[in-house]
């Protein structure tokens, strides 16, 4: 067991691609299964089929970057059924898995009643995800993202306040819900537009 | 030796980064839920997102200067070679570069794309980037070309990302060409003919001369030098004995290589088996200054006299990248110049004997009373099914090929086989431990 855990974190350290894109997938059944959390039968029949397409997205979208996105094969003659996977090699790099997993897994996280710190911890994922999956398809070191560290903070911090604000008390009422989330959007839009980059 | 630089402006198209339209997806997914559910903490997600996005920038470079420069003009099959690329007006931005190689050009491991991020941003990337000045980022990228003749490298791809990441520019551009010589097949010994030019060389000639093989000893006559006295067979004989040496001489070589078919696979076909063993018997025998000539053998022969040195050799793998024209047919060898087939010259011939036009002119070279030789270059056998009528077939196809090589041996034209792998010491071993002889 140690033999080969020594093995795979030394094909990790030679191949960096292959860690971020192992990273990215991780990270995308993380989101799915948090998104997913906690089951509930008030969920209704639409939870089932959002959370398919959930997990399809991440399992193409980690498919996607492991095939890379370099497509120089060789010209001359091929055969139908090399035609077929070049096709469809082509259809798995053109389709964006990634952007359809973020919808998904929000759709999901929508469908059944959970904290607000569920919903930003998931935000948090997510956000990781998306690094993730942006080193792995450039290929860049995690290094680059060290410039954008105190943007990522201050968004982070911005999250942790709306959901801070969403967790106090608000009268009930008809148009509370709107309301609340009306300002929670133009509290982080002034937020953001207020930070100097 | 590295070619000069070429420089140019190209435009760049900038759009939208993947990551960007990430972010995007997740901010709007997030907002539209908020609102749609009525749950703020939606949009609290979106936070993050929506904050990394007003880092959106405007000031965005039109163009670039781009610097190409590859580290040889020329190379021999399976050599390593770079391109040296130096972009500039790129400052305050991260610089992948991508080089997309075509057919028979390889890009070792992991070296396919040369990053340099921005002089501001930090460390680069990954790669060996070599920055120049401020504005300028240089980067090498090594290629490896597999297979002879002139072939593009393939394309460059440029892709500068902001600090942010969340614009791509890109640029795809054209790299030059390269020219790729046939690697020569391994040759240490040489055919050489009974009788040689009066030219000085490094063979072993039957007259006496100032060489360095010793042929015997005769008397001393007046004259003769004193060092070259043999002193056992003066003091056995009585008398001043001298020895003697044979002269070194040089031969004219003249190689054909048979371009008028190729067949086989690809990279070991019976053209490149052909080229290959050309250049290395064109770079034996000129290292024994032979005079060593070439003559391309398809519809049309196009030729080069007999020569030495290392220019000739240069001139040679010019000529073999030329493109051979490997339609069916030949020409005849009695329309070429004295020149191009002096008297008295070595012939060796590189072909898979597919051509009866060939075969006839080897006979009517051989009639003239040249010397012949033939290196047969075929590896390759007609596909056909596996049913009697293919097997019959094939089997007539090996009589007729098996028959032109034994008409060939009839008439005095050795026919040797060479499979492209071993040297070509090997096949020719029965020709090269003595001298063959010539009728002139």
């Amino acid at each position: 067991m140690s033999v080969s855990l020594i093995r795979a974190a030394r094909l990790a350290r030679q191949h960096p691609r292959a860690r971020q894109t192992a990273a990215a997938g991780l990270l995308a059944a993380a989101c799915v299964a948090w998104s997913a959390l906690p089951i509930q039968r008030t969920a209704g029949f639409f939870a089932a089929p959002v959370l398919a397409v959930a997990l399809g997205c991440a399992v193409l979208g980690t498919a996607r970057l492991a095939v890379g996105a370099e497509h120089s094969y060789p010209a001359g003659y091929r055969s139908g059924p090399e035609r077929a996977g070049l096709a469809l090699l082509a259809a798995l790099r053109a389709i964006p898995w990634a952007d359809g997993m973020v919808v998904a897994v929000l759709v999901l996280e929508a469908t059944h009643k959970s904290g607000a710190y569920h919903t930003g911890l998931l935000a948090v994922a997510l956000l990781g995800y998306l690094f993730a999956t942006h080193l792995a398809e450039s290929g860049a070191r995690p290094g680059v993202l060290r410039q954008q560290l105190p943007l990522i903070a201050a968004g982070l911090g911005l999250l942790v306040i709306a959901t801070g604000a969403v967790l106090l008390p608000v009268p009930g009422g008809q148009a509370s819900g709107w309301l609340s989330a009306l300002a929670v959007i133009a509290a982080i839009l002034a937020g953001g537009l207020a930070l100097p980059v | 030796m590295t070619t000069p630089a070429t420089e140019r402006q190209v435009t760049l198209s900038w759009s939208l980064s993947g990551h960007a339209r990430r972010l995007v997806t997740l901010a709007l997914a997030g907002l539209a839920i908020a609102v749609i559910s009525r749950r703020p903490e939606f949009a609290a997600a979106a936070a993050p997102a929506l904050v990394l996005l007003a880092t959106w920038r405007r000031d965005l470079p039109g163009q670039l200067g781009v610097s190409l420069r590859s580290t040889a003009g020329q190379v021999f099959e399976g050599e390593h070679a770079a391109v040296k690329v130096t972009v500039s007006g790129a400052d305050r931005f991260g610089v992948d570069l991508l080089l997309h190689a075509s057919d028979a050009v390889g890009v070792p491991a992991r070296t396919g794309r040369g990053t340099a991020a921005a002089p501001d941003s930090g460390a680069p990337d990954t790669g060996a980037p070599d920055t120049g000045d401020v504005r300028s980022t240089t980067a090498t990228l090594p290629f490896l070309v597999s297979r002879w003749g002139r072939r593009g490298i393939g394309n460059l791809e440029i892709v500068l990302r902001d600090r942010w990441r969340l614009h791509e520019g890109r640029v795809t551009m054209p790299l030059p060409s390269i020219d790729c010589y046939p690697a020569p097949a391994g040759q240490d010994t040489r055919v050489v003919l009974s009788r040689l030019l009066n030219w000085l060389g490094e063979h072993a000639s039957r007259a006496q001369g100032a060489g360095t093989d010793f042929t015997g000893v005769r008397d001393f006559a007046p004259g003769d030098w004193q060092r070259r006295i043999n002193w056992p067979a003066t003091t056995r004989r009585g008398r001043l004995q001298l020895n003697m040496f044979a002269a070194e001489r040089s031969q004219n070589v003249v190689i054909i290589a048979d371009a008028t078919s190729d067949v086989g696979e690809v990279g070991a076909t019976a053209l490149d088996l052909a080229v290959r063993g050309a250049a290395g018997t064109a770079r034996a025998y000129l290292a024994a200054r032979d005079r060593v000539g070439y003559i391309s053998y398809a519809s049309r022969a196009t030729w080069i006299a007999p020569g030495t040195g290392t220019r000739q050799f240069f001139r040679i793998m010019n000529a073999m990248l030329a493109e051979p024209d490997t339609s069916p047919g030949g020409t005849s060898l009695d329309r070429l110049p004295r020149a191009a087939l002096p008297p008295g010259a070595l012939i060796i011939v590189f072909s898979p004997l597919l051509s009866q036009r060939l075969a006839g002119a080897l006979r009517d070279l051989r009639e003239r009373g040249l010397t012949v030789l033939v290196v047969d270059v075929l590896n390759a056998e007609p596909q056909g099914g596996n049913d009697s009528l293919s097997g019959l077939a094939r089997r007539i196809w090996r009589m007729e090929q098996q028959a032109i090589r034994f008409s060939l041996r009839e008439l005095g034209i050795p026919v040797v086989h060479w499979d492209g792998i071993q040297a070509l010491d090997e096949p020719l071993a029965l020709y090269t431990r003595r001298a063959i002889v010539s009728n002139r």
